[in-house]
This record gives C-alpha cells, sequence and structure tokens, in this order.
C-alpha cells in the first residue's frame, strides 16, 4: 500500500493557504482600488460627441458663461444640454457653413433632435437637483471641474455618495457667493464659514435629501 | 521583416490588454436628447400642470393634470371646480391608467379591417353615400353617454338642422329620479343640497358620500357640519336606510338594514311618522307608519327631524324605484331643508331620449339605418330582456366609437377608436351647471376621435377643429378659462321653490308589503363605474370599501341568511330567477340586510380589454328593464362548490384593544379625556428624539369622524408613489402593495373605518432592528426608507406593530416597463425586487417644497405642499402639514381633545395621530 499523499501534495498545500490568504486579504483591497478606479468611476475620460463641439473655444475664447447654454441649473433639477434653437441663436450668423455646424443644421431643417452622450451620470435613485447647488453656493467647477480647459468634455468627480458627503458635512470648504457660481478658476476671497452663516447653509445628511 | 514569435506574442498581448481596457473604459451612460425647439413653457424635470375636466355620469368634474414632459402622471381635483373644491375620487383618478392602455383601440376598423377616416366620410359625411343623407336622417339613430356638455349640445342640435329626421338618444341616466320630479312638480328637475346647511341628512339607499352624482362635493359638504372640535361642540347626525354596506351606511349614526325593495316602505312611514307628528303632511301617510315594522325607528327619526326642520336633507338613491323617489321629495318638502329642485343640466334629462326600451323598439322594427353608438356600451349595459343584440342586428350599419374594444363593439360594421380624456377639446357642465373647458394633457396617441368630433363629421365637417369650434362656442371667455378650468358666473341661478303635487306622492305610497322571498340587490360598483372601468387595474386591485374584497364580485350574505341556507364564505351560491340563474361566490357580511343578497354589477364582462373579462360573475340574466336594481323573489341554494376570493383584510374584530377609539358625541361629553391616556406615551429607555433640536417638523392626522371609506386617497397613492399592482393570487398571500390601506373594524354600534398607513414613529421599531440601516429617522420627523440600502431581511416589518411596510416579493413591473416609463412619476424611485417599502409622506414633494423655499428665500410654510392622500380625500378626513407650525390646520387638529396614537401603549409615539370617529345617535334609538 503506497503513501496517501505524494510529497508534492505539501507544497500545493503550502501553495493554496497562500492563495486563500491573498483572495481572502488582497480581494478587499482590490476591490476597494477597482471601486474608486477611473476604471469604474468613469472619471477622466473624454466622451465623443455627435457634434465636434468645444467648451474651450466657446468659454474662454468666446467669453460665453455656462448660464447662457445650462440656465436650466439655475431653474430645475437637470441642468439641461440646450436645444437645436439654442444654437442656432448664434451659428445662424456665425460659421453657418462651416462643416463641423453641419450636424446642427441639418437638426434645424430636418426637426430632428441631436442626441448628446452622456458624461455625467448618478444612479437612478439618486435625486439630484442642480438649482438647490448652484443658487446656494457650489459652483459648476466644483464638480465639474475646468470645463473651460476641456476639448472634449469628462467626467472629474466621481459623482459616489462619499463625494457628495464631503461637501453636505463641510460646506465651508467649497461654497462660494452664489454670483460667482459660474466663475472657472476662482480664487476664494471670502471665507467659506462667512458664506454658510450668510446663507443658511445646512445641506441635508439624511437619506431622503437625496434618496426618495 | 519577418515577426519572431516573441513579437507575435507581444502584439497580440497588448493588443488584447488594450481591447479589455477599452471594453472597461467606454462605459455607456445613454444620451441626452434635447428640444430641437423648445417650447417656452417647458421646464425639464418640472411638471406642468393642465386644467381640464372629465365627465362623471355625464356631470363635469375639473381636474388638474400633472405632465412630466408631456406625460400626464397623476391627477388632482382642481379647486376652483365647484364638484371637485380639489378633490377626486378613485375612479376618476385612475382614469390616467387608461391613457396608457395597450388594448385601446388604435386605428378605425371597417369590417374589421383596417380603414381610413376618409372612407368614413365618403359613406356618412355631408354628401355620403348612406341613404339618409339624402332623406333629412331618416334611418339615422344616434345613442350617446349621458353628456352635459354645451359644445356637444350645439354640435347634435347642427345635426339635427342638417337632418331633422335623425334621432339622438343618450344611455344610462337617474330615469327614475326624474320620472318623481315630473310627478311631483311637472318637471323632470334634480335635487340640489346645501349639506353645509343640514344638522339632519336621511338617506334611502343613497351612498351619497362615494356615489351618487356629484358625491365629492356631498362629502366635502357634509364634513363642514360633521367635524367636531371639542366635547362642546356640534356635528350633523345621519341616518341612512339600506340593503348592502355602503361607505355612507358606515359614516352615519344610524343605519337601518333592510332589503332595497323595503326602502320605500320605510320611507312611507317615515313621512307618516313626520304627519303623526304634525307637520303638514297633506295625505294620507300614517297607515304606511302602522303597518310598518320600523314603526318605532321611524317615530323616534321623526320626532328627532321634526326638531331640526329647516335643516334635514333626504337622499334617495340611484337604485330606487320613481315611488321611492316621490317619498323622498315629500319628506323634503315636509321638513324644508335646505334642498332645492332644478333642471338637470344633462341633455334630454327626464325626455324619451333616455327610453332605452323606445329605442329597442325602434330598433326592432327596422326603422334604423345606421345606429351610431358614441362612447356608450349597450350591449353589455342594457338588460338583456330587451334584447338589444337581436334588434341592433336590424341595423344595416352599426358604427362604436370606443376607447376599448367592448361587448358593443363585437357587432359594429364601423369600430372607431375614441381619444382618452386627455386628448380631446370640449366642455363640460357640473351637476350644479357651471361649465369648465376640456384641453388635452398630451398630443393625441392614435388618430381617433371623440363624440363631438364624430357629430362634427356626421354634420359635414370634414376634419373638425374641436379647438376652433369650442373657441367659437365660447368666443373670448375661453381663453380665460383654459389656465383656471372653469369657466366664470355658469352655475345655474338657484333654484326657486317649488310646490309638490301631493297626489301624486298618495298614487306613489306603496300598498302593504307582500312577502318578496329572497331579495336580490344588485349594488353599483363605484370602483369600476358600473363595469366602465372594469379593465383598470388600479381599480380592480382596489380593496372594495366594507368587505375589502379584490377583482372579485361575490354574494354578500347577512350572517343569520348565510346560517340559513348553509353556505360560509368562498362557498359557490345559485341564485335563480325563473329560467335565469348566476353561480357566485358567498362573502358573509355583518350589516348586510337580512333576507336580501347584495351583488355588485359590472363584473364578467365578455370583451373591454384584457382584465374586464377576468373574474367575477356577470349579473344580467337576472336583470330586467323593469327591475334593474333590485330583484325580488331570486332563489339561492348552495352547489358544493367553492370559488377562492382574495380580500385585503380576513379579520376584522380588534378584541376589545384600543386601536380604533370610537365614542359618542354624549359620552364625550361625560368623559372629555376618555382619549388621553391613549395618546400619553409610556415612559421609555429609548432616547427622546423630540429633545433633539428641530428644524420644521412635518405630520399628519388622520379623522376617523369624516373618513367614509371612499378610497380615493389609496389611488392617489399609487399614482403618486408608482405602486406596483400583484394580481389576485398575489392578494391572496397577503403581497399587496398599497402604502396606505383602509381598515374597516366591526365595533357595537356597527363597522368603522380607520386609514393606515406608515404613522412615522419617533420611536420606530422598525429602525432599531434593521441591520444595513437602510431605514433611519430624518431630522424633521420622516422615518425614512432608502430603498438603495435595503437588503430585504424583512425584519422591519417583522417588528412593525402597525403592519404598514411592503415588500416586493417581485419583480412586479417587469414587462410593464416600456408603459411604466410613461405613466410613472419621475420623482419617485421605482422599486426591484426584494426590497421593503411604505409611507414616506410622500418625500419627494417634501423636498421638492424645502428647495422651492429655500432657493427662493422663503419660510417653508409659505410653500404649499401635502401628501397625496391628503390633498385628494373628499371629506378633509387626512391633514398632513407642519406640526411645528402652531398656526397650520395638522397642529391645530392634532391638539384636539379626541387626538390618540393608535397603538399607544407599544411606545412607538407615531407621529401622525389618529382622531377618534365621534358618533351622534339619536337618544330615542337603541342602534
Amino acid at each position: 500500500m503506497s503513501a496517501p499523499f505524494r510529497p508534492i501534495a505539501d507544497t500545493w498545500l503550502r501553495v493554496g493557504l497562500g492563495a486563500t490568504v491573498l483572495v481572502v486579504a488582497g480581494g478587499p483591497v482590490v476591490l476597494w482600488g477597482y471601486m474608486r478606479s477611473p476604471l469604474f468611476t468613469t472619471t477622466g475620460q473624454a466622451v465623443d460627441q455627435p457634434v465636434e463641439f468645444d467648451h474651450r473655444h466657446h468659454v474662454r475664447d468666446d467669453g460665453i458663461s455656462c448660464e447662457y447654454c445650462h440656465f436650466d441649473a439655475w431653474r430645475a433639477a437637470p441642468a439641461g444640454v440646450p436645444s437645436t434653437d439654442l444654437c442656432m441663436n448664434c451659428h445662424s450668423q456665425v460659421w453657418n457653413d462651416s462643416p463641423l455646424t453641419e450636424p446642427l443644421r441639418r437638426s434645424w431643417f430636418e426637426d430632428r433632435p441631436i442626441a448628446w452622450n452622456r458624461v455625467h451620470q448618478v444612479p437612478d435613485f439618486v435625486f439630484f437637483d442642480h438649482r438647490a447647488h448652484v443658487t446656494r453656493g457650489v459652483a459648476c467647477e466644483t464638480c465639474h471641474g475646468r470645463v473651460d480647459l476641456m476639448p472634449r468634455v469628462e467626467q472629474v468627480a466621481t459623482l459616489q455618495m462619499g463625494w457628495c458627503l464631503d461637501c453636505h458635512r463641510a460646506p465651508e470648504r467649497y461654497v462660494r457667493p452664489p454670483e460667482d457660481v459660474a466663475v472657472m478658476g476662482y480664487t476664494p476671497t471670502i471665507p467659506g464659514a462667512r458664506i454658510v452663516a450668510e446663507l443658511d447653509l445646512r445641506p441635508p445628511l439624511r437619506c431622503s435629501g437625496c434618496h426618495r | 521583416m519577418r515577426p519572431t514569435r516573441r513579437d507575435f506574442l507581444r502584439t497580440l498581448s497588448a493588443a488584447a490588454a488594450a481591447w479589455g481596457l477599452e471594453g472597461c473604459l467606454q462605459v455607456d451612460k445613454g444620451q441626452i436628447v434635447p428640444y430641437v425647439r423648445r417650447p417656452p413653457e417647458s421646464v425639464p424635470g418640472r411638471a406642468d400642470t393642465y386644467a381640464t375636466s372629465v365627465e362623471v355620469d355625464g356631470y363635469g368634474v375639473g381636474v388638474l393634470g400633472e405632465c412630466h414632459t408631456g406625460h400626464p402622471t397623476k391627477l388632482e381635483g382642481n379647486p376652483l371646480h365647484p364638484a371637485s373644491l380639489g378633490a377626486l375620487g378613485a375612479a376618476e383618478q385612475a382614469r390616467i391608467l387608461d391613457l396608457y392602455d395597450r388594448d385601446r383601440l388604435r386605428a378605425l376598423l371597417h369590417d374589421g379591417r383596417p380603414a381610413a377616416w376618409d372612407a368614413f366620410l365618403a359613406r356618412f359625411g355631408a354628401r355620403g353615400d348612406a341613404p339618409w343623407v339624402r332623406r333629412a336622417g331618416e334611418g339615422l339613430c344616434l345613442l350617446l353617454a349621458p353628456t352635459a356638455s354645451p359644445l356637444r349640445a350645439r354640435l347634435i342640435e347642427e345635426l339635427l338642422a342638417l337632418y331633422p329626421r335623425a334621432s339622438v338618444r343618450f344611455s344610462g341616466g337617474d330615469v327614475a329620479r326624474w320620472e318623481a320630479a315630473r310627478q311631483a312638480f311637472g318637471e323632470p328637475l334634480e335635487p340640489r343640497y346645501d349639506l353645509t346647511r343640514a344638522t339632519r341628512i336621511v338617506s334611502l339607499d343613497a351612498d351619497f358620500l362615494a356615489d351618487e352624482p356629484n358625491w365629492i362635493r356631498w362629502s366635502r359638504d357634509w364634513a363642514v357640519r360633521r367635524r367636531v372640535h371639542g366635547p362642546d361642540g356640534e356635528m350633523s347626525r345621519t341616518y341612512v336606510v339600506e340593503s348592502f354596506v355602503t361607505p355612507t351606511g358606515v359614516a352615519a349614526d344610524h343605519r337601518l338594514a333592510v332589503p332595497g325593495n323595503e326602502v320605500v316602505h320605510v320611507g312611507a312611514a317615515l313621512l307618516g311618522a313626520l304627519a303623526q307628528a304634525g307637520l303638514p303632511v297633506p295625505i294620507a301617510a300614517r297607515a304606511s307608519l302602522e303597518r310598518s315594522a320600523h314603526r318605532a325607528w321611524a317615530e323616534a327619526v321623526a320626532r328627532d327631524l321634526v326638531a331640526c326642520r329647516g335643516e334635514v336633507a333626504v337622499f334617495v338613491g340611484r337604485r330606487q324605484p320613481v315611488a321611492a323617489h316621490l317619498v323622498g321629495i315629500a319628506l323634503n318638502a315636509a321638513l324644508g331643508g335646505p334642498v332645492t329642485w332644478a333642471p338637470s343640466p344633462l341633455l334630454g334629462a327626464g325626455t324619451a331620449a333616455f327610453d332605452a326600451a323606445a329605442l329597442v323598439d325602434a330598433l326592432r322594427g327596422g326603422a334604423v339605418d345606421t345606429l351610431v353608438t358614441l362612447e356608450t356600451n349597450p350591449a353589455f349595459e342594457l338588460s338583456p330582456d330587451l334584447g338589444w343584440a337581436t334588434a341592433a342586428a336590424k341595423a344595416r350599419e352599426r358604427v362604436h366609437l370606443a376607447y376599448l374594444p367592448d361587448e358593443t363593439a363585437e357587432s359594429a360594421t364601423w369600430l372607431l377608436p375614441a381619444l382618452h380624456d386627455f386628448e380631446r377639446w370640449g366642455d363640460t357642465r357640473a351637476y350644479d351647471g357651471t361649465a369648465a373647458p376640456v384641453q388635452p394633457l398630451v398630443r393625441p396617441l392614435v388618430a381617433g376621435h371623440t363624440p363631438d368630433g364624430v357629430l362634427a363629421m356626421l354634420a359635414g365637417d370634414r376634419a373638425p377643429d374641436l379647438r376652433d369650434r369650442l373657441a367659437r362656442r365660447w368666443g373670448e371667455r375661453l381663453e380665460a378659462a383654459l389656465p383656471r378650468g372653469v369657466f366664470d358666473d355658469t352655475a345655474a341661478a338657484p333654484a326657486p321653490r317649488r310646490d309638490v303635487d301631493w297626489d301624486a306622492v298618495a298614487r306613489a305610497l306603496p300598498s302593504p308589503a307582500a312577502d318578496a322571498g329572497l331579495v336580490l340587490d344588485l349594488v353599483r360598483d363605484p370602483r369600476t363605474d358600473d363595469g366602465r372601468r372594469a379593465h383598470n387595474v388600479w381599480l380592480r386591485e382596489l380593496p372594495e370599501p366594507v368587505t375589502k374584497l379584490v377583482y372579485d364580485n361575490a354574494a354578500v350574505l347577512a350572517p343569520a341568511t348565510a346560517a340559513r341556507l348553509g353556505v360560509a364564505n368562498e362557498d359557490v351560491v345559485e341564485i335563480r330567477r325563473g329560467d335565469a340563474a348566476i353561480r357566485l361566490p358567498v362573502w358573509v357580511l355583518a350589516g348586510q340586510a337580512e333576507g336580501a343578497v347584495a351583488v355588485w354589477t359590472g363584473y364578467g364582462r365578455r370583451a373591454g380589454g384584457a382584465l374586464a373579462p377576468q373574474h367575477g360573475v356577470d349579473v344580467s340574466p337576472l336583470r330586467t328593464g323593469r327591475e334593474p336594481w333590485i330583484v325580488p323573489g331570486v332563489e339561492v341554494r348552495a352547489t358544493g362548490e367553492r370559488h377562492a376570493l382574495a380580500t385585503t383584510q380576513p379579520h376584522r374584530d380588534p378584541h376589545g384593544r384600543p386601536i380604533l377609539l370610537r365614542r359618542t358625541l354624549a359620552d364625550w361629553r361625560a368623559d372629555p379625556q376618555f382619549a388621553v391616556a391613549q395618546n400619553t406615551p409610556p415612559p421609555s429607555l429609548l432616547p427622546n428624539r423630540s429633545d433633539v433640536p428641530r428644524t420644521q417638523q412635518w405630520g399628519m392626522v388622520v379623522d376617523q369622524t369624516l373618513c367614509t371609506g371612499c378610497s380615493a386617497c389609496v389611488v392617489a397613492c399609487v399614482a403618486e408613489n408608482n405602486i406596483p399592482m400583484v394580481g389576485k393570487a398575489q392578494v391572496r398571500l397577503g403581497r399587496e402593495m398599497h402604502w396606505l390601506r383602509i381598515d374597516v373594524y366591526d365595533g357595537a354600534r356597527g363597522p368603522a373605518f380607520q386609514p393606515m398607513m406608515c404613522v412615522h414613529c419617533e420611536k420606530a421599531p422598525c429602525e432599531y432592528v434593521c441591520p444595513v440601516n437602510a431605514t433611519s429617522h430624518s431630522h424633521d420627523g420622516i422615518n425614512e426608507m432608502t430603498y438603495n440600502r435595503c437588503v430585504g431581511t424583512r425584519y422591519c416589518s417583522n417588528n412593525c406593530p402597525y403592519k404598514v411596510r411592503r415588500f416586493n416579493w417581485l419583480e412586479w413591473h417587469r414587462g410593464d416597463e416600456d408603459v411604466l416609463r410613461m405613466h410613472a412619476n419621475p420623482d419617485v424611485t421605482v422599486r426591484a425586487r426584494g426590497v421593503m417599502e411604505k409611507c414616506t409622506y410622500c418625500v419627494q414633494r417634501l423636498r421638492g417644497a424645502e428647495i422651492e423655499a429655500r432657493t427662493g428665500g422663503r419660510p417653508i410654510e409659505a410653500v404649499p405642499v401635502t401628501t397625496a392622500c391628503a390633498q385628494t380625500c373628499p371629506t378633509g378626513a387626512l391633514v398632513f402639514g407642519l406640526v411645528s407650525d402652531p398656526g397650520a390646520e395638522v397642529s391645530k387638529r392634532r391638539a384636539e381633545l379626541h387626538a390618540y396614537a393608535v397603538l399607544n401603549e407599544v411606545g412607538t409615539f407615531p407621529r401622525t395621530r389618529h382622531l377618534a370617529r365621534i358618533e351622534n345617535p339619536n337618544p330615542d334609538l337603541r342602534s
């Protein structure tokens, strides 16, 4: 009768034990890292659009404020992607024969909307309201970054709950006077605590503030 | 260059890695599709509200339709409309679901084949080839649903001007009521009640708080005199005589249960008792009293009524025959209460246009070449002894305008798709005569028409523009009326007092009652609007207020009658009258009149959408045109079969526990503090949240005196909070999902209603046991439910003493995603399987109001906000608001002496307080 285990079995056992330890200890670490990596949060990935729209040109060169196109952010929950007629306000006059604005004209004359690719998305169970933020001193660039420097827009913040709560717990670190929310590259001049006191900011920390 | 093996592998792995990485990086987040040309009034994410009106039994009720990005999602009553004053019933609110019904007719069908509207016009238009076109309309017969629309009246005039020999008829209608008024006053009038001035109300088989025409307004007005603020307050008294237990009967102080055919005898006895008490009753009515089995009752009631004469309103139900209505007219005349008689706003009311038998005779005689039925379903609604099917077949062309493929559509040669109430232009007239515009909430989803459109086409208009016609009918007033939803100053002038022809009453007084044997009382089901809405799942799964049955109808028997017949719940019985018989399951109900079996009508449809034919039994074989509602002399026998019924409340005995506190007003005066013990929380070791510094605090009060069980709140909650329907089999497993239920508990003085939803305990048992903090307490007093955290342990539900938490056992919305996307409220999460849910105090509305207040720089008290249930409650039994604001209505009601905490003894400190049910019985009557 031969031995039940061959000498190699010892090695297999050690390797197996080691692998188990690695998976148990390392798995959470890998997951932890993955949840924070751009692979999961989709930050830093410039998104292609059906129109070669360049925020650098519109914001920096032309000096158009965020509010001109995304005016809904001041009065509604979604910030709103501008409708074609808003683009045509200018582009019926300028660059009205450029091939770059051809999709605009096609949309306008064929009465077919432009389907823009989404850059920022929160899960369906989150009810985010732009109006509640931009009218209360949370700036565009605080969440969306320096859009004026982006040829194609990319997501800057993780949009995860921990990131939201960072500000909801300590708004004084992020807020600015509401009239400056659309300024890009803002340098703080007024202490946040004073703004929080003046605006009486009490960001909700309870679940139903965002989950309904 | 020849690649080496190493180069090859290197390239391959790099490509694979890049490809894999690319797959990870390109997350598809969907698209945003903005308008091309944006409508100036639209704000994405914000609901638009449009004022329109709908017809209920032909009478207009004003509604406000809430639309999200063009999709109507929710209906509320229009506070400016006199028939609504902001409230709306269950059946009206559920119409929003019909708009997205998959079964609706989408195309015009000619002999079953799709055809164009031009083909219809070529046949029936002004130069059509129908034979009556050149014979002044001879052979053209139209049958319409009852309507009071001024625009439709004008279109009918136009049509009759073109075709003077055409006949226009209407279906349904309160024919007996009009006939009684014609005999008593010489004109077919309708009663107008001012219940804000009525301290005594007598209902002879009238469910005036849940089903009579204009019941929403009656409920509103009834509550004014019913609400009692303290033991020193006054409240009205309501007497009900009826067979089946209706919501009105439960809400009343005294309910006399008699079979439907005896109601008129009780009414006559009451008239005799009034004469005996010395009121001017110029006919010999005393005999009715003397031979009445309910003499003592009638005398006691009469004494009370005489003491309050001038403030008494008497209702007679629409099921009752002409004689009962005449007795009601006499009672009102003798008592001189706030009741006047005015012409009906319905077109053709009280004329032969409502005579169904005459219509059938005309059809049978072959006088009708083309029969046009517009949004009415005679093949189901008329009693079968009239012989509609064979008579209608004599018409060469049968044109039918319908929303769903109903029974009448089966034999139609031209089947026209109707537009939904919220896709059309038109107008309505309310019970009191107030006109209101009908404007679309959404562009029509199908190429259909309305009755107005079809009338205009028949009158020669090839492409009717109803908005234009409406503008021509109303002129400049239309623009002013559209945003408000009513045409100002169109209510009928106050009706003069009229003299009663007492001879007519004397002729109507019933002769001594012969023993009628067992009586079959057919009862309108207000949920499905007598079967017309049997396709609507919100209404089919809505528990019947008293029995809490869903989906099915049943033979409702009193316990004694059931014992005599030897049957119990769910036993199938056969109800036979002559050769006709139906078989349906029994439901035993305390309070049902002995010697009568009550069955809801409108079930067992043959067609009319996928759900309509499912569950329930059609009662029409036992119905006759002469006795459409009360069928005497039926035989009932057990068959030995069983049929499973689904009820949401199988047990209604509180076993003496103080769940539903109720007192008579006299008892309350004797012991003003009776509820205080139930309002004093027991000592507790748990932290007291009331000590925490607070901002605004939300809360609710439920006034059980005012709850009539009409269930409008339940449907409002369903629409607002995307509550799924589960089906009969799942209800039998106890898996219904309604966040708000109306419990009914039996007591010594009869049943009573208790609306119950999450009471938002300050020391909530659910919160302590949730392992993942999915349910937690907010700073403003809301017991929050966070679906995305919930892992479905159901500990919270097990620990909830009120049993108000609902668990998603299955993916209820599966397969409905496309419809859901259109009708669901986008401000509320659609819950997935495995998640607990419950009433949130409509937190989406509260947070929206807070954002409105904070961004607008207004105090929260200045932003009008309430929950969906409280908004729609016709009696104001549900009150929601800021309990931290001492001036708010909810704070005042919470502070009343009869406020208490349900299950106070378990120490949950519920934020929602119930007000004890206060009754005002006649001291001379024992029950």
